[in-house]
């Protein structure tokens, strides 16, 4: 059985009723059958998208399963939305503000006072996802 | 209601929605893990949260064993989504190891019965299941009080002991005023810094009042 296949089941064994087992799989498929170098940045909008939920707590519920867990599909990533160009921001950096209570934007030092409100969470392939389909 | 799409999700969203669907509480700490300490710090305050619901019911615990305990840490980690696993091999049958990528943290969990029982599980942790390694250097001792009063007195002479047999070893509280402490010592066998989070879990139960009391022979007797 593939790597896939394995995580396939792990969904159905961890998720064993309702809708939730579906839109995970959904996404799986998703990610399964779009090249890894076009995964990179999948946003909160495609995963809905893709995972064909009927609301946003469903698709909350996937991302939650998908995220941790044994079967670990996804990893999130943030990006901030200020100025020009979207910033990447570091999870170590954003983590650092959150527990200190401000942040002060990366290149320029100015401190944004609704930070969190500007910054957007998007998701990629796990390590483990990646090792799997990079075969 | 059906949508075609969603807005984007910004981290302010994301807190303001953890609020509202309770199953996915915790969810942004969990998706800001990078590295091995953001991931000890993540699994650790989760474990004290599932500490605090178990605290919530103490005559539901006092009676139970180590692994029925543990169980239901295991199952509420498990819940959180973190790949949690009870009584697993990794140098021994560990009670409770909780892994992300090549991160691994291992509770050993023990009922508090005396010093020398609770250095068994230092032992255990130290010198068969946790590697010392980067990715497995943080571990924990999860010390369940069931018997004794007085868990802060019992932390305390706890700390006390572990410096009586280890002198190397420095001992901080890990938030101030609170009941867990850590540990930090050169491990044997890697010659690099280990720390150990010693988890009080106070499940300590004689109500005075008569109807608490003939609840508390009732339990017993079950």
């Amino acid at each position: 059985m593939s790597g896939i296949e394995l995580i396939k089941e792990q969904i159905s064994l961890d998720l064993d009723d309702g809708i939730l087992p579906k839109v995970c799989l959904n996404i799986v498929k998703y990610i399964q059958d779009t090249k890894l170098t076009q995964l990179e940045h999948i946003t909160y909008n495609t995963l809905f998208q893709v995972s064909q939920s009927r609301s946003e707590k469903e698709l909350l519920l996937a991302i939650n399963y998908l995220t941790g867990g044994k079967a670990h599909v996804l990893d999130a990533a943030y990006e901030l939305f200020y100025g020009g160009f979207p910033l990447q921001i570091e999870k170590s950096y954003l983590k650092q503000a959150m527990d200190e209570g401000t942040f002060a934007h990366p290149d320029t030092g100015e401190e944004i006072e609704n930070y969190q409100s500007l910054i957007q969470v998007y998701f990629k392939p796990s390590q483990k996802i990646k090792m799997i389909l990079g075969n | 209601m059906s949508l075609d799409t969603l807005k984007e999700l910004s981290v302010s969203g994301l807190l303001a929605l953890e609020n509202q669907i309770p199953a996915i509480k915790g969810l942004n700490e969990r998706l800001l893990i990078d590295g091995y300490d953001s991931f000890v710090e993540a699994v650790i305050n989760e474990v004290e949260n599932c500490v605090r619901l178990l605290q919530e019911n103490p005559e539901l615990h006092f009676t139970q064993t180590e692994d029925q305990i543990t169980i239901q840490i295991r199952n509420m980690l498990v819940m959180r989504n973190y790949d949690a696993e009870h009584d697993v091999k990794h140098g021994g049958h560990v009670d409770l190891k909780v892994k992300l990528n090549d991160y691994v943290f291992i509770l050993e969990a023990k009922i508090y019965s005396s010093y020398s029982y609770l250095w068994e599980g230092w032992l255990q942790l130290t010198t068969r299941y946790a590697s010392g390694d980067f990715n497995n250097k943080k571990n924990a001792i999860l010390i369940y009080i069931q018997e004794q009063p007085n868990a802060r007195q019992i932390m305390e002479r706890w700390a006390q002991y572990i410096k009586s047999q280890n002198p190397c070893a420095t001992i901080t509280h890990r938030k101030e005023g609170k009941l867990p402490i850590i540990s930090k010592h050169i491990l044997d066998k890697t010659g690099l810094e280990f720390e150990i989070f010693h988890i009080p879990v106070m499940l300590y139960f004689k109500p005075e009042d008569k109807s608490g009391r003939s609840r508390k022979a009732k339990l017993s007797k079950n």
